[in-house]
Formats: C-alpha cells, structure tokens, sequence
C-alpha cells in the first residue's frame, strides 16, 4: 500500500489529529458575544410559515463577474427609463424659427386679453382689470406673451408688460413708461423685448430685459439716424441666433432706407439704400434669416407699391409678385414659418381696391387669390400664419388702406377671418378681437 | 447547552478550513452567534447538527474571503497528542496532511472537511455547500486528487518542515 493511499483510508483520523482543542476561554468570549445577540423572531424566517415541506433546488451560482455585468445592464437600463420619464415630464419647446405646432391664439379685446382656442372656438379671459391691454404678441417658444398696458387716464404712455402662457406671473418688462409705443415683440432666446416708441422727440428702439431685471435701454445707432416705420413683430432680430436688428431709418434729409445694427458691436451696415423718391416700407427678415422681404412705392403715385427681396447682404433686389396687371402689391406681408411663402395685398386697379395673395417666393407662380369678402369693398389685414402654415388668420379692416400694423389700432375690426392659403377658402371666426391676432408656437 | 457541544465540532471545521488559528476562533464566534440568531430557522431540531455545520462551512468560506489576501500565521500545535500509537510516523503524517491541506482553496478544504472530517454523504456535503452535487463530487475529487500529488512529492526520502505559509 503506498503513503497516498495509506493516507487516503486515514484521512479522518489524520484531520482529527490536525484539530488543536479550543481553549475555554474561547467558548466563553463565544457565548458572551452570543448574549449580546438577540434572536430572530420565527416569522422572520419564510421557510418557517410557508406551509408544506420545501424542497429548494440548487441553481448554479452565477460568477461575480456576470453579476457584475448585469448590474451595470441594469443601471443603464434604470438610467434610460429615468431620462425618459424626465424628457417626458419636462415641457418640449418649439424651435424659435420655422414650422412648429399649432397652439392657441391670443388677442385683445375690451381691454383684455383672451386666448383661443382655433379648433374648438373656446376663449378664455386670461388677463382683466381696470388698464387697458392691447395686442398681446407670444414668445417664440409660446411660453409667454407681451402685450401693452396703458392707464386710461395716461395715453399715450404705455408699459410693456410678459406674463406667463396663463396669463400669471405678470411682469414689467419696461422699467418706465414708454411714449407712443408702436411694434414690438421678443428676441429669439426670450430674454429680451425690443419695441419703437418715442424717446424725448425722435423714434427710437428700446431694448428690456424680459423679466424686468434691467432698465429700458435705447439701442444706439449712431448720430442723425431717426427710426421710421415699425419694427417686424416677428420678430426685428436676424434669424437665427438674434445678432442683428432690422429696422427703417432716416439719416439727415435723406429718404428712410433699411439696415441692420449689429448689437455686439454696434455697427449698422445698409440693405437696401434710400431711393428718393421711393418709400420704403416694412422690411422683414425670411425665417432663415438669408433674405429681407420689403415693400417700396412712389409717393406721388397713387399706388405703385411692390413687394421685393434682397439677400441680407443687400445683393440680388428682385420683385416677388410676377402678376402683370397689378398696380399694387405687398402691402402687409407675412413670411410663412417655412419661408416659402409670402401673404400681403394686393390690387389690380386703383389705391382702395384691394385683395389678398399667397405668393411663393421662389416665382414659380403668382399665387393663390383669396378675395375680399362680400360687402367689404376694400380688404386690408394683419395677417398672422399658423406655426405650421396650414391656415391664415386675419382682421379685416375695410373700406380703407392702413399702410402699416400699428396705425390699425385705431380701426375698428370688421371681421376676423380662417383662411386656407392653398384654396383661399375664408372662414369666419366666432370672436372679435380689436388690434389682432398671435398664434402660439408649441413643439411638433 | 448547544453551544457548549457544538464548540469542539465547529472548532475543528474551522481550523481545518482555515488554516490560521486567529481566523480560525474569529469563525467560530460568528458561526455561534449567526446560530443561536437565526435558531429559530430550524424547523426540524433533529437536523440541527447539518444546519450547524452548513452555517459553519460558509462563515469559514466568508472569512477566507474576506481575509483572501492576508498572509496566514502558521501556529505549531503541541505534538505529543494523545493516544497517538506511533509517535513518529503519526507526526509525519500530520505534516504531510497539512502540507497537503494547504494546497487546497479554502473550498476545496471545505469538501474535504465536511465529507471526511465531518462524515458527511455527498448530497450532504453539496446541501452544506449551497452547491449540486455533481459540483461537490467534482470538488471532492479534484482536492483529493491534489492531495495525492502532495503527498506523493513527500513520499521521497525527507521532506522539509512546513513553517508558514499563504492561503492558496
């Protein structure tokens, strides 16, 4: 027999013989240790209640490394269910520019300032009280609005006013009260609200923080440089990052031309120069931000107004309108959130005879006629796209031309009309508003 | 009671498994008191010596875990035992068992300990374990298969003395 074997059947015996016996000591620290422990009650332990014999069969224990491996599985998979519910929960905004969802229309009425909702009809009173509140104008992302507050007993001194989508959270964006305020509307990010208003005698832009942080500061152009006409509600600053102004200007005895103010450095560069004895009228920035869309006429004609485009850089002036028997055209456009299309009025005999078009900038046709309503003998609007061009809304205000947005808020409305831009269909729609219509954006 | 009886038992295991006295009395403590905390586990008092001895077998396993990287104090044991026939070939073999003990993973000790040193069936030994026993007849065989080979390298003429060493 060898030794391994020999060693095999005695094992047991050897293993004993390997075992030192335990000091008393030992057994005494053990059961000392032991009292300091109290024991788990029976319910405690599930094999002690469920009834019936358990037999428990021995799954192969998985490797620290595979536990591991599933471990770090599953937090990935906690952490994407996490991010979702929190992207979920958290509000998607619409890009400031281009198509973006339909959300409600704002406007103002008595006063007041109301929503609407364009499908359903429903309209709620969202702002009231003893000011009167005017031409509410939503932020880009359609989180807030700004609208004009004035004092009864305090025209033409208004203020500017953001509140919240609910019309909550009402804050003074302009620290004072501003003189003749005309367009105004949000910068691109929200922060600010630039307006025209007059500041001592001469028009000027103001730019205020939007959540009345800062004061109301009057944008510096330079010497001799008077601001004519209204600023683009939609808004004046270059798509898309918002790092130039549009605006119409007088230099000394010239005629108003158009240009752009930088506003990290202040310079102001030309886009279209003056063609006395031309007016100029509305420049407008495409929604890419690569073309201005404005209006020009003589002033001795009786209406020769056209509707041009230049690229930003002030290269490439072309009419947009291709039609031929016109006289007149341009007057009020509106760029569509995809920069495909252009609406304004326009008239094929005579000032005061006017009609509407949505014309496609590129001239590949002259566009689709929507034309004034029965009874009305002369159609002039505001026109506000749907964020997602589907549809048109618009006042009417009749019997008269009004060559620019602010100068209706003496009119009197007529209608309020839904149009289809592709058919022209016009539509009623149940409310009345007094100075207009802003069509909330949401994300698509 | 209890305690007072399962004391040598649980000591042996211990030290076998363990190889390091400190470790060693540091598991029996735990097992003792894991024991009478959880005693009331037992439904069945008649199997309280293989509920013991698996509650034994896997707080050595957790103190070899935890002290995996620690170097062992070997602690000579007295050797004029008791009742020992052959005094010189019994320390010899001793020597030799716990060369070849010490070659073995604290596992593989475990399986040794509970089927021999215990005298435990197989499926008995794999219930200690938490293991099946296809796994536990492997493992005995392949410590066995161990201590063969170390016992064989020290059938030769002489073999050194053990004076330390690491668990494996």
């Amino acid at each position: 027999m060898t030794r391994a074997e020999r060693f095999e059947r005695d094992l047991p015996d050897l293993l004993a013989d390997l075992v030192s016996p335990a000091p008393p000591e030992d057994l005494a620290d053990a059961l000392s240790a032991m009292a300091s422990v109290r024991q788990r009650p029976a319910w405690t332990f599930p094999l002690r209640w469920l009834p019936g014999r358990l037999e428990i069969s021995i799954a192969p224990r998985m490797s620290w490394r595979l536990v591991g491996l599933l471990a770090i599985v599953a937090i990935v998979l906690a952490a994407m269910v996490i991010g979702a519910l929190l992207a979920g929960s958290r509000r998607q905004l619409p890009p400031p520019f281009g198509p973006a969802a339909n959300g409600l229309l704002i406007y103002d009425a008595d006063g007041d300032i109301f929503t609407a909702d364009p499908v359903t009809g429903a309209t709620h009173r969202i702002v009231s009280g003893p000011d009167i509140d005017t031409r509410p104008i939503w932020s880009r992302d359609g989180t807030r609005f700004v609208f004009e507050r004035t004092r009864a007993d305090a025209r033409p001194m208004g203020q500017l006013i953001v509140a919240g989508a609910r019309g909550d959270h009402l804050v003074v964006a302009s620290t004072e009260p501003l003189l003749h305020l005309r367009t105004y509307g949000f910068s691109p990010d929200g922060r600010s609200v630039i307006a025209t208003a007059t500041v001592g005698f001469t028009e000027s832009i103001v730019v205020a923080p939007s959540d009345g942080s800062g004061p109301t500061r009057v944008l510096d152009l330079g010497g001799n440089v008077v601001i004519r006409g209204d600023l683009d509600p939609g808004p004046a600053y270059r798509p898309p990052d918002g790092d130039e102004i549009l605006f119409m200007a007088q230099r000394s005895d010239d005629s108003p031309g158009i240009y752009a103010v930088d506003l990290s450095t202040g310079d102001v560069r030309t886009i279209v120069r003056p063609r006395d004895p031309i007016y100029l009228f509305d420049p407008t920035w495409s929604p890419d931000g690569d073309r201005v869309a404005y209006g020009s006429f003589r002033s001795s004609d009786n209406c020769t107004a056209r509707i041009h485009l230049i690229d930003a850089d002030g290269s490439h002036d072309r009419r947009v309108d291709l039609r031929t028997d016109t006289q007149c055209d341009g007057l009020g456009h509106v760029w569509s959130n995809d920069g495909s299309r252009l609406v304004y009025s326009r008239s094929r005999s005579r000032l005061g005879d006017l009609n509407w078009a949505v014309v496609p900038v590129d001239g590949s046709s002259s566009g689709v006629e929507i034309p004034c309503p029965l009874g009305y003998t002369s159609c002039w609007s505001r026109w506000e796209w749907a964020p997602n061009d589907s549809m048109l809304v618009g006042v009417i205000a009749g019997g008269r031309v009004v060559p620019s947005f602010a100068d209706r808020g003496a009119l009197t409305p007529e209608a309020d009309l839904m149009v289809d831009p592709r058919t022209g269909v016009a539509t009623p729609i149940p409310w009345t508003t007094t100075t207009g219509l802003s069509w909330q954006r949401t994300a698509p | 009671m209890l305690a007072a009886e399962a004391f040598p038992r649980v000591t042996g295991v211990a030290q076998l498994i363990l190889r390091d006295p400190e470790l060693a009395r540091d598991a029996v403590q735990e097992t003792l008191i894991r024991a009478w905390r959880d005693l009331r586990s037992l439904r069945d008092p008649s199997r309280f010596d293989a509920w013991l001895h698996r509650t034994a077998v896997r707080t050595c396993l957790n103190v070899a875990r935890r002290r995996r990287h620690r170097p062992i104090e070997v602690e000579l044991s007295p050797l004029d035992a008791p009742g020992v026939p052959d005094h010189s070939t019994r320390i010899a073999d001793r020597e030799v068992v716990d060369a070849a003990l010490r070659r073995l993973t604290p596992e593989g000790r475990a399986v040794i300990v509970l089927h021999f040193y215990l005298g435990l069936s197989l499926p008995e030994t794999a219930a200690a374990l938490g293991v099946p026993v296809g796994t536990a007849k492997s493992r005995l065989h392949r410590s066995l298969a161990t201590m063969r080979v170390a016992i064989s390298v020290d059938d030769g003429p002489g073999h050194a003395p053990l004076t330390g060493g690491h668990v494996a």
